[in-house]
């Protein structure tokens, strides 16, 4: 007696990338993040997806906490660099102007739990970059928080 | 006076799936999937005046016959949806938590049906179906621990203790 099964190994693992990223694209970056923890498969397709190459996480936990995430084809250590001799804001913002010519897409997460966010660093950061805002709940928070903010809203990342 | 009405049937499609069981489906609720009605139309089928016995079915051959099932029951209940503007989803926020309640209860399946009905979907070509399937699993990995997401969908945890520490430093930022 024979029992067809047309996929007897399909997983999460095993599921094709495209179909994988289209799960993924429904999550917040926090979440694709601790997909990477799961397994070494895991880890390389969300890896090779270009969600989360070269990120580069930038903490300004003096007053806030700001986490730029900066999806280039640079090598982040340079950025990391960059980060070490900047102290503000803005002289961040000018630098990664100035060297990251060839940025792909930023990301932008924003964590208000530790100390309010400046309205006006916040409006400083929003116009100098095209943001991908994965954290939607948050964003809505801020759009509604500081009005005169327009935060525009990009894309997540591309569905491949 | 009284005239006869005339009852037209609705035009009907045969699907095959990958282990030859034909389905027949009507031509409105198959239109969903990009991929058959592109192939209907290419076909010149609509203009086809045969009987639905002598009609060609149409193979699908990454669809088996349960999952085909599925698509079809998806896609009856999804008849009267408007079209979807696929270049107004893209830029809609990407929630989870608007599923409809009917796709809710028939997605509560087997991981196993859930990703063989997201291969479907995707081969076929039926957004609508994806999208939900896709929100189903993201919603099954949504706030959940490495740990939890491993004994949810099987994984096995191939890393060393230093490679996961390493995982876990560079994941820090993200954690509350």
């Amino acid at each position: 007696f024979f029992i067809f099964q047309s996929s007897p190994f399909l997983t999460l693992e095993t599921l094709p990338r495209e179909n994988l990223y289209r799960i993924l694209s429904f999550l917040t970056i926090r979440d694709r993040m601790i997909i990477r923890e799961c397994s070494k498969s895991m880890k390389s397709s969300i890896e090779e997806s270009d969600i989360i190459a070269s990120n580069v996480i930038l903490d300004f936990d003096a007053h806030y906490r700001l986490d730029v995430i900066v999806n280039c084809d640079e090598d982040s250590s340079q950025l990391r660099a960059l980060y070490n001799k900047t102290d503000s804001i803005e002289s961040l913002v000018d630098s990664l102007k100035r060297s990251f010519r060839r940025v792909k897409f930023t990301t932008l997460r924003i964590s208000s739990k530790i100390h309010p966010i400046d309205e006006e660093m916040l409006a400083k950061i929003t116009d100098s970059f095209a943001f991908d805002l994965l954290d939607l709940q948050f964003i809505s928070f801020l759009q509604q928080r500081y009005q005169r903010i327009n935060i525009k809203l990009i894309d997540t990342f591309p569905v491949r | 006076f009284l005239f006869p009405i005339k009852m037209t049937s609705p035009r009907m499609i045969k699907l095959t799936s990958n282990d030859d069981k034909t389905f027949e489906v009507e031509r409105d609720v198959i239109k969903q999937s990009v991929t058959v009605n592109t192939l209907i139309t290419d076909l010149n089928m609509d203009d086809e005046d045969v009987s639905v016995e002598n009609q060609m079915a149409i193979p699908l051959p990454n669809v088996d016959a349960a999952t085909l099932e599925m698509v079809i029951t998806w896609c009856k209940q999804h008849r009267e949806d408007p079209p979807r503007n696929e270049e107004e989803e893209e830029k809609k926020e990407k929630r989870t938590d608007d599923i409809p309640e009917w796709d809710k209860t028939f997605l509560d399946v087997e991981q196993s049906v859930l990703f063989a009905l997201i291969l479907a979907a995707n081969y076929m070509d039926i957004k609508g179906l994806l999208d939900n399937c896709c929100k189903t699993v993201a919603n099954m990995i949504k706030g959940k621990t490495p740990d939890e997401i491993r004994k949810h969908f099987n994984i096995k945890n191939d890393f060393t203790p230093e490679e996961e520490e390493q995982i876990r430093k560079e994941n820090a930022w993200c954690e509350d």
